[in-house]
């Protein structure tokens, strides 16, 4: 008899039965471990680096709760007016390696021991503008969050960073401020 | 009584099932743990849809841990089997064609701290075909229930 050899998938229903029954369960377990779970990720993340910096979680990384630059000119515009302050949040020796003309280095990993430097120079009501080190990078977020706790009124992100910076060709200070 | 060629090869196909299930069991294990870096390799790879981004970084990791565990404890062997032979054809053509478009990225298989490097994707390919072969092998081995 010939149905003996055929082997093939569709011979075997069970084996299909079987497959939606544990991917069925795997959905179901993933959803309810992600409503419960302390790290859960939205269902829709912001993908689209045009809009700013991508995250996972746009509601809960600060993504979406403060003003983001994302022209390197409208940067360079504001170093030239002198109205805003740079911060640069990246490791000191990135910072050092090269970074956007006139920025303060106050390191992200340094937040604590930098408080009482960043807060005798900044003052509450000074305007601020943010960057770490590209649209991938939400530690200039991060950094807003806390300068947010603490009062700051004024917080602008770049969302591209220095990679947008360095690729759109504009000056670069290697020396610490 | 069995010839003793058969017992080596039921011996080959247990560690085969072993290996094949402890590895979808622990690469599933980084992802559930921190979705957020596992979306981020997602979007690295530059080929998803950016609704479907977070959706798979939810649930691949549990399609991988539930398979991992079906194939170990034998419910729904076949099954689990031929949903980890078809991750692994998916993982081998996402990595090949990244590969082939010379575009740089991190699988995240087993941690988020790979190197983006072309010698360790073509390493990782080579590893998911080695899986893909055993997972065949077993296919074919294992019982319809």
């Amino acid at each position: 008899m010939t149905f003996k050899h055929k082997k093939g998938i569709q011979k075997e229903p069970g084996v299909i039965k079987g497959v939606i029954v544990l991917v069925f369960f795997a959905l179901v377990t993933a959803f309810i471990f992600n409503t419960l779970s302390p790290h859960r990720i939205a269902l829709f993340g912001q993908w689209d680096p045009q809009k700013g910096v991508i995250s996972a979680n746009p509601d809960t990384s600060g993504a979406g709760h403060f003003t983001q630059i994302h022209s390197s000119k409208q940067v360079a515009d504001m170093i030239r007016g002198k109205n805003c302050l740079i911060i640069d949040v990246r490791a000191r020796d990135l910072f050092e390696q090269g970074h956007i003309p006139t920025a303060l280095s106050f390191p992200i990993n340094e937040f604590d021991e930098n408080l009482p430097g960043m807060t005798a120079r900044i003052n509450q009501h000074d305007p601020v503008l943010l960057y770490c080190s590209s649209v991938y990078c939400t530690d200039s977020h991060t950094f807003a969050d806390y300068l947010k706790s603490m009062g700051y009124k004024d917080i602008k992100i770049f969302s591209g960073g220095f990679a947008q910076w360095q690729e759109e060709g504009h000056k670069i200070e290697t020396h610490e401020k | 009584m069995k010839p003793m060629r058969n017992n080596y090869i039921d011996f080959l196909a247990f560690i085969i099932k072993l290996i094949l299930g402890i590895s979808f069991i622990y690469a599933s294990f980084h992802k559930i743990e921190d979705p957020q870096a596992f979306a981020r390799i997602l979007y690295g790879y530059d080929i998803f849809p950016d609704a479907s981004i977070n959706i798979l970084a939810i649930t691949v990791p549990f399609v991988e841990l539930v398979c991992g565990f079906s194939l170990i404890s034998g419910w729904f062997p076949r099954s689990a089997l031929l949903t980890i032979n078809v991750l692994l054809s998916l993982f081998i053509v996402l990595i090949g064609f990244n590969l082939i478009r010379g575009h740089q990225f991190d699988c995240g298989c087993f941690s988020f701290d790979s190197q983006n490097q072309t010698a360790s994707n073509i390493f990782l390919l080579i590893r998911d075909a080695f899986m893909l072969a055993g997972g065949i092998f077993l296919y074919k081995r294992t019982k319809a229930s």
